[in-house]
């Protein structure tokens, strides 16, 4: 305690030194910076904004120069007409049942394959750990045509199954990841749950699984995002309409409107289809953040 | 090798079964997903199918059709290319660059954080379509789109974007750099591995910034540099939705291979040429890994070394 108060006093006074040494240029290189990024903060919020005041203009005034920020004329049924003609809800359910049942089937696949490798030995562990990496460098359009026929034997087409089943197999990033921090428990916690008369599947779900949270968070988040935007699976798989998932059924929107296509209506579309991703990274922004410290698995 | 021999014999039979039970799941989804079709791709490259009438052994003809295809294919590889070429520096640069700004402590940084990243939350087709109408062409007298209006602020006159041949493919380019801030994950922890001593005794011996850059943090991110690069190059190769979604006026001014891929295979159901161009795509993408791996022994440092 006494020493880190020591530390930290030196600290102040090599700070106080520092800063009685050259202050102006300090001051003036701090505000340099935040004019920097405010400047860049600005730009990369201006299409945003934008959008968000196109889709409440008449269409006529989206692309009229100068830009009114403003709308001349507040046009909220921009968004009552896109819900109208426009199955938002129906799509979004679609895209969540995948979503969900992709998460869950990462989450358990993943868990389950990563303490395997973690924890238990086999004269094989590393051939096939090094297999397992290797995976990562087989681009999926290599995989993509087989799995299409023979998705198409099983009659899997027009259904979510193509979407979802896969998920339940882990993905080589997501077993690293945790396998690396399952590596980095105590193994001492296991073997006392071990002398408790826990079974090994027990360690998993009771100690390991709950230490795992922040990467399983990370995990949850990067498999949402996957899912939720994902374009050319179900552009390949689906075919029925009422099964489109937002993505698709925004495409097709666009695509069959075109040339008479309402702007103001197409940009409420769009954000609507924003504001599901916006709220999951409101609420995960910190693990967004600093979910996963990759650089330091780099270097390993 | 002794001791190897009986480390493993240590390994209980119990072990053993348990890492197949818990690997399982993996083992069972590479076989059906990867490995299995990995191979039938390539024994359909060989092929010709178009689901339909049963398939026929074509041996090269797929692979030297495409050679010859100067229309599609080799018009798609160049685009491709291009979008390598340009949009990986671009991209690492820009990303670093905008990391290092975001890398120190200052007050009020996580918000500057959250909206560079902010950008990188928001995919799939809903952007893709927003930005072609940020990119609408027009000059800033004009209907216009906000990129071109707000260049006309400053006097001046936007390309024609997605109606020009040129400016097309930049536009497609343009989209991935609004999520380059995405690329903080990677970078704010490198950065921040960079052990404060190193620069401050490069403080002491007179280092300006620039020299403390390249002389301290440069050497000691080229890890994260590499693997930035090394995903960028393989991701410009698989790029699909950008121009498949926001085209130029003209298919043929912004079609990746990816895209070549996709219709061919989905649209005129050419399975084995298809497969024949996944082929080709992922031949290209291990040589440029593998090249990439060589190269870096040269420039990556790292610290065990």
């Amino acid at each position: 305690m006494s020493q880190t108060n020591t530390e930290a006093i030196s600290q102040v006074q090599i700070n106080q030194k520092a800063s009685t040494k050259s202050k102006l240029p300090k001051i003036m290189l701090r505000s340099l910076r935040y004019l920097v990024l405010t400047i860049i903060a600005a730009m990369l919020l201006l299409p945003l904004v934008w959008t968000i005041s196109a889709s409440l203009k008449p269409s006529s005034d989206i692309f009229s120069v100068p830009i009114k920020w403003v709308p001349s004329e507040f046009k909220w049924d921009n968004y009552s007409r896109v819900l109208s003609i426009f199955p938002m809800f129906q799509y979004s359910a679609n895209t969540l049942i995948i979503t969900i049942s992709a998460i869950i089937g990462q989450v358990l696949s993943s868990v389950c394959v990563a303490y395997g490798f973690a924890r238990f030995r086999h004269p094989l562990a590393n051939v096939i750990f090094l297999l397992v990496l290797a995976t990562m460098m087989i681009p999926g359009q290599v995989t993509m045509i087989p799995q299409f026929l023979m998705y198409k034997e099983f009659g899997w087409i027009n259904t979510y199954l193509p979407l979802i089943v896969p998920n339940f197999f882990a993905a080589a990033i997501n077993i690293f990841l945790l396998r690396q921090f399952i590596m980095g428990i105590p193994k001492e916690l296991d073997e006392s749950a071990k002398m408790d008369g826990c079974s090994s599947f027990g360690i998993l779900t009771r100690i390991i699984a709950p230490m795992c949270k922040p990467i399983i968070i990370t995990i949850m988040i990067w498999t949402f995002n996957a899912n939720w935007n994902d374009f050319m699976g179900p552009l390949i798989y689906l075919n029925d309409p009422e099964k489109f998932t937002l993505q698709l059924g925004i495409y097709s929107l666009n695509a069959g409107q075109q040339g008479i296509t309402d702007y103001g209506m197409m940009f409420a579309a769009t954000l609507l289809a924003l504001i599901p991703t916006l709220l999951l990274f409101a609420v995960g922004q910190k693990y967004f953040m600093s979910g996963i410290k990759l650089g330091g698995a780099l270097k390993g | 090798m002794a001791k190897t021999k009986q480390v493993f014999s240590s390994i209980s039979k119990h072990e053993k079964r348990n890492f197949w039970i818990y690997i399982s799941p993996w083992i069972i989804g590479f076989l059906a997903f990867t490995a299995i079709p990995f191979f039938s791709s390539l024994a359909l490259s060989f092929m010709q199918w178009d689901i339909i009438t049963p398939p026929k052994w074509v041996g090269f003809e797929n692979y030297k059709e495409l050679m010859d295809d100067k229309i599609y294919f080799w018009n798609a590889l160049r685009n491709t290319i291009f979008y390598a070429l340009v949009g990986v520096p671009l991209s690492v640069t820009l990303g670093l660059l905008l990391s290092i700004l975001l890398s120190k402590e200052i007050k009020g940084i996580n918000v500057f954080r959250i909206i560079f990243y902010l950008p990188a939350v928001f995919g799939g087709v809903a952007v893709l379509m927003l930005w072609s109408y940020l990119l609408y062409p027009g000059t800033g007298n004009g209907d216009a789109g906000l990129i071109n209006a707000a260049l006309g602020w400053f006097g001046i006159e936007g390309p024609g974007w997605s109606q020009s041949e040129f400016w097309s493919k930049p536009a497609v380019i343009l989209v991935g750099l609004w999520g380059v801030g995405g690329s903080m994950m990677i970078w704010l922890p490198a950065l921040a591995g960079v052990p404060k001593e190193l620069h401050e005794a490069a403080e002491i011996d007179g280092a300006s910034r620039w020299r403390k850059f390249w002389s301290v943090t440069f050497p000691l991110i080229t890890p994260a540099i590499f693997f930035q690069v090394t995903m960028g190059i393989i991701g410009s190769f698989q790029i699909f939705m950008e121009p498949k979604i926001m085209p130029g006026n003209q298919k043929a001014w912004t079609d990746s291979l990816m895209v070549n891929l996709f219709d061919n295979a989905f649209t005129f159901y050419k399975m084995g040429y298809a497969s024949a161009i996944a082929w080709v795509l992922f031949i290209m993408i291990m040589v440029l890994t593998v090249i990439n791996l060589v190269v870096s022994k040269r420039w990556v440092y790292y610290e065990s070394n």
